[in-house]
């Protein structure tokens, strides 16, 4: 149990890739907490696992704040934190307007921050503390995908690596997981001839599994794995 | 089979009127004794006839376009067709006498049809098939069939079950189960509607099933319908059905059977109706061909004053008041263009916009290539791209550029929503209420059959030895001759006497 007695923030969880990982974190030991903003059935599906729901939203400021504080006061403190809350909108440039990007970069890079300054105070007070950011193989690669998804993804890679230079004197790891296609998310809104063209170029000829990519978030926020921080890891498959 | 193109001006003569030009040759039947013979295709009086010489029974005539001008100008988008993954027959005798599909076939088969009976609750005088009322087809031999299709055509857009009249099939709702495979996209059933305007059970489960009603449909009133249908209220069936799938929404297409003089009056009507229901997805005219029943007692038959592919685009001009008009309109380039015509119209808040209006050309043919029905494929996605930077550069110089741009972002949003994944089957069925389609499918009979329009046919009869049949060739010279039809009476009558 790689983080056993852990103390876990996950933000949007009630589906895909962070129900994933808040199932995942809580078999290998660790209290979860997590947030979601509109998918009741979702969230009620990942309290299951024994995991802490919020209804919050990533940009609402003061909501995440009493739930840091609520977090802090009955688990003692968080230890780690996985923004993963985010979205997407399959638009072509000529039909994004600027309130479209104005959305997929508050939730996706302005949430990240936000939660992020949240949880931060209690990690330097206790000089201890891991941040998972979850980015995109579309923040990395050129991929055919909404530019706002793939500048938003490109945003966290960078905003990783600046944190992780900031805070690590204070002993707080930083990282950035960014899975290729994956079977729930993106992958599975994809025409399928954007499907096939991405897995004939993936070595390993298919998507990845929640399960897989969770598995690994879970070691990347573990002890195990604590001389990495301000990289971004790319879990593709072998695009 | 790409044919000759003839420069307009050479049909412009002031003679015109009286003087046929020749265009082609061709090749026919005689509507008397039906034997093969040469033909051709003359122009006269901006209309194109097809001509034939029989050594028997002489010469004869038959009205094959309305106009000219289209029948020109669709020959310039012929294109290649993709041929079937497997033949059925060997070439021997020639088309069609070797039909299965046989290595002579241009075409593969976009929309399989499986008569699954030949009974029927009515008798219509138009009726192109001569229902005997004596074969239900077993479920075994269904099962066959639909393994049949997918091995050869790997993928399937829509399979048809058709008849007589299959909603009376005692197996039909478990046939309809049975066809939904991974392979097919979608399966249609072709109905008078008698049974969904009466049993309210039957069309929720069709609902259910997610099976797709193309509804006869071919006049908003009684006195053409009985004209067409026979004697009784039809008019009130038709709504009642239509109230009913509307209940379920049960995507639905209307089959409009046009015949000259009686309802080329009421394809305004139909259009409307198409635009005015939500759960109406497109609308078949299908200009009346003479076979089978229609063909022995639909009449008086004059085939050179029938209707066309383009008289049914003049009709929607001009009943529709200029709403559609001409330039909407193509043949479906991989079919013959004498057997097809059609337009796509976009959705918007404000109304319907035709395809062509925003689409340039190249980019509209390549998304009706080899198929009559949108699918979101590369070429799809790629068309659309091409059109939505088009709109965006034009500074407005298209019209109605802004509501088109909305539309399709709306389009989008409600395909790939941010907050949830769809499935593709949900996704298509989004597409399908943002676009709706009319199409003008026309058979063919013995006055108009030509052997490279049949050699193009891609609408087939699926046949439980394996047989694909192409459909005006299996109504002429194969249905009464087709043991599971033939029965006690022995062979069946065509036009009103044994072969």
């Amino acid at each position: 149990m790689i983080l056993k007695d852990k103390r876990v923030l996950v933000t949007g969880a009630s589906r895909g890739l962070g129900a994933a990982m808040a199932r995942v974190f809580t078999s290998e030991g660790a209290r979860v907490a997590f947030t979601y903003t509109r998918d009741e059935e979702g969230a009620r599906e990942t309290e299951k696992t024994g995991a802490r729901a919020f209804m919050c939203s990533v940009l609402d400021v003061p909501a995440t704040d009493a739930m840091v504080r609520e977090l802090e006061s009955s688990w003692g403190a968080i230890d780690i934190l996985v923004n993963n809350a985010g979205l997407s909108q399959n638009l072509p440039v000529a039909l994004m307007e600027e309130e479209d990007w104005d959305r997929v970069m508050d939730v996706n890079v302005k949430g990240t921050f936000l939660t992020t300054r949240a949880v931060l105070p209690g990690m330097v007070r206790r000089k201890a503390g891991t941040i998972l950011n979850i980015g995109s193989l579309a923040g990395v690669r050129m991929l055919e995908a909404p530019v706002h998804y793939c500048a938003s993804k490109a945003a966290i890679k960078g905003l990783t690596e600046a944190l992780a230079k900031e805070v690590a004197r204070h002993g707080i790891r930083v990282v950035c997981l960014a899975p290729g296609l994956l079977e729930d998310g993106v992958g599975r809104n994809l025409p399928e001839h954007r499907l096939k063209d991405y897995l004939k170029h993936c070595a390993l000829g298919r998507v990845g599994t929640l399960e897989e990519v969770a598995a690994f978030a879970a070691f990347l926020v573990s002890d195990a794995n604590s001389y990495m921080t301000g990289e971004t890891v790319v879990m593709d498959g072998g695009v | 089979m790409q044919l000759p193109i003839v420069d307009p001006k050479f049909i412009e003569t002031s003679d015109a009127k009286t003087r046929g030009v020749f265009h082609s040759f061709s090749k026919g039947i005689c509507p008397t004794c039906r034997i093969l013979v040469d033909g051709v295709r003359l122009i006269r009086d901006g209309k194109v006839y097809l001509r034939k010489q029989c050594p028997r029974d002489g010469q004869t005539e038959a009205l094959i376009s309305g106009d000219a001008d289209w029948f020109l100008k669709s020959l310039t988008y012929i294109t290649n067709g993709s041929r079937p993954h497997v033949f059925s027959t060997k070439t021997s005798e020639g088309c069609p006498a070797d039909c299965g599909l046989c290595p002579d076939h241009e075409q593969h088969s976009c929309l399989p049809i499986i008569e699954i009976t030949n009974h029927c609750n009515l008798e219509c005088p138009i009726c192109i098939v001569q229902n005997k009322n004596n074969y239900m087809m077993s479920r075994e031999a269904f099962v066959g069939i639909i393994d049949g299709l997918v091995a050869k055509e790997g993928g399937l857009d829509t399979v048809n079950l058709s008849g007589g009249e299959p909603t009376i099939h005692p197996e039909f709702l478990e046939f309809c189960e049975l066809a939904k495979r991974p392979e097919i996209a979608r399966v249609s059933v072709s109905t008078n509607g008698l049974k969904i305007a009466t049993d309210i059970d039957f069309c929720k489960a069709l609902a259910d099933q997610h099976v797709y009603v193309n509804l006869q449909l071919d006049a908003m009133r009684n006195p053409a319908l009985r004209v067409l249908r026979g004697g009784g209220d039809h008019q009130a069936v038709k709504e009642r059905a239509l109230e009913n799938l509307e209940k379920f929404k049960v995507p639905t297409t209307i089959i409009s059977t046009v015949a000259k003089g009686v309802n080329d009056d009421q394809i305004g009507d139909c259009i409307k109706l198409l635009f005015e229901r939500d759960f109406i997805l497109s609308l078949l005219f299908q200009p009346a061909a003479y076979t089978g029943y229609g063909g022995a007692h639909f009449g008086p038959h004059d085939p050179l004053n029938v209707i066309t592919i383009p008289d049914v685009v003049r009709g929607a001009e001009e009943q529709t008041n200029g709403q559609l008009k001409k330039s909407d309109f193509l043949p479906l380039p991989c079919s013959h263009p004498g057997c097809f015509g059609l337009t796509y119209l976009l959705k918007t808040d404000e109304g319907y916009i035709p395809f062509p209006r925003f689409i340039e050309l190249e980019h509209y043919l390549k998304i009706i290539s080899n198929r009559g029905t949108i699918r979101p494929d590369e070429n799809f996605e790629n068309s659309i791209k091409a059109t939505i930077d088009q709109l965006w550069t034009s500074a407005g110089q298209i019209p109605d550029s802004a509501r088109i741009l909305g539309t399709l972002k709306k389009a989008l949003r409600l395909m790939y929503p941010a907050d949830r994944v769809l499935e593709l089957e949900q996704r298509l069925r989004i597409g399908e209420g943002l676009v709706k389609t009319i199409f003008i499918h026309a058979f063919m009979d013995e006055h108009t059959f030509e052997v490279d329009r049949i050699k193009k046919c891609c609408t087939h009869y699926a046949m439980p030895d394996g047989r694909l049949m192409p459909g005006c060739a299996y109504n002429m010279f194969y249905r009464h001759k087709d043991p599971r039809f033939a029965g006690d009476m022995g062979q069946a009558v065509i036009w009103g006497r044994k072969e």
